[in-house]
């Protein structure tokens, strides 16, 4: 499964594709598809072949969370 | 009217042990320019071999290397049969190069430069428009090396023919000579060369 998730700020994106990394994940910094908007024009692409719980994924610096299926993305989860 | 040389008979010993990169190699083209067609170098060092093969097999030198241990090697340059078999890019593409000189993208917060860096080669990986050359020189060496995204996607980009060129002498001067993850260590001479090859050069 792969993920994308947005950030409200750089300095999230940044922190989250260590942390992720970290998790023993493979996480890929790079610039929001234009097909999506964000706060912040940094995104963190996340795959891992073994499969991360979700709640690990989705934390609190996460904007928004989108599942990645050929180039299309599906909302899962969004932060107020 | 004066007489082409090429047929006289030019086989010549050029000595440039001792030489510091990329003597040695402008020391081949002064030869190849002569229009020497078999020509020997001696050299003193590995990475001499390696730049000298390189600019020999880009301007369509057969290359034969004699090494008696590891400072002392000969290189004859023999022109091959086919003539100018040089890198250059196919018609039809406007080729391009990128220059990179530093760590990061742009001045300002250097984390934020690195990430720039990440993202860029991430979406040069992308797009179909891959370079002809991705050249590294003063901080810029520090990419290959310590970027490891950046390294992933320089990967891709070089499966795609892009030729990724990276300053011995600024990696030397760094003392990250054994850290190199990605590209060819090579020299201003090359460098320039590939700059002057290609119709565009970005600079980062």
């Amino acid at each position: 499964m792969k993920y994308l998730a947005t950030f409200h700020t750089h300095f999230d994106a940044v922190k989250y594709n260590k942390y992720i990394r970290e998790m023993g994940a493979m996480a890929v910094l790079k610039p929001v598809p234009r097909k999506l908007s964000s706060s912040c024009g940094s995104c963190v692409g996340v795959s891992s072949p073994d499969e991360l719980p979700l709640e690990q994924i989705f934390t609190p610096d996460v904007e928004r969370l989108y599942r990645e299926d050929e180039g299309d993305y599906v909302l899962l989860a969004e932060n107020e | 009217m004066s007489l082409e040389r090429e047929d006289a008979p030019m086989d010549s010993m050029i000595d440039a042990r001792g030489k510091a990169c990329p003597i040695p190699v402008i020391m081949a083209k002064k030869e190849a320019d002569r229009g020497n067609k078999d020509f020997t170098l001696l050299v003193d060092n590995k990475t001499a071999v390696e730049n000298l093969t390189r600019f020999g097999e880009n301007n369509g030198f057969n290359i034969a290397i004699e090494g008696k241990g590891l400072d002392d090697f000969s290189i004859r340059f023999v022109k091959s049969a086919e003539g100018d078999t040089s890198t250059r890019v196919a018609a039809g593409k406007q080729s391009w190069a990128i220059f990179i000189g530093r760590e990061g993208i742009g001045d300002g917060d250097p984390e934020l430069g690195e990430s720039l860096m990440k993202m860029f080669f991430y979406t040069l990986e992308q797009g179909e428009n891959t370079p002809d050359y991705v050249l590294f020189m003063n901080d810029g060496v520090k990419v290959p090396v310590a970027n490891d995204q950046a390294v992933e996607h320089l990967k891709a980009l070089q499966d795609r023919e892009a030729k990724i060129l990276v300053c011995g002498t600024c990696l030397k001067f760094y003392n990250l000579e054994d850290s190199l993850k990605i590209g060819t260590v090579s020299n201003m001479y090359d460098i320039a060369e590939a700059m002057q090859a290609v119709n565009k050069v970005i600079t980062l």
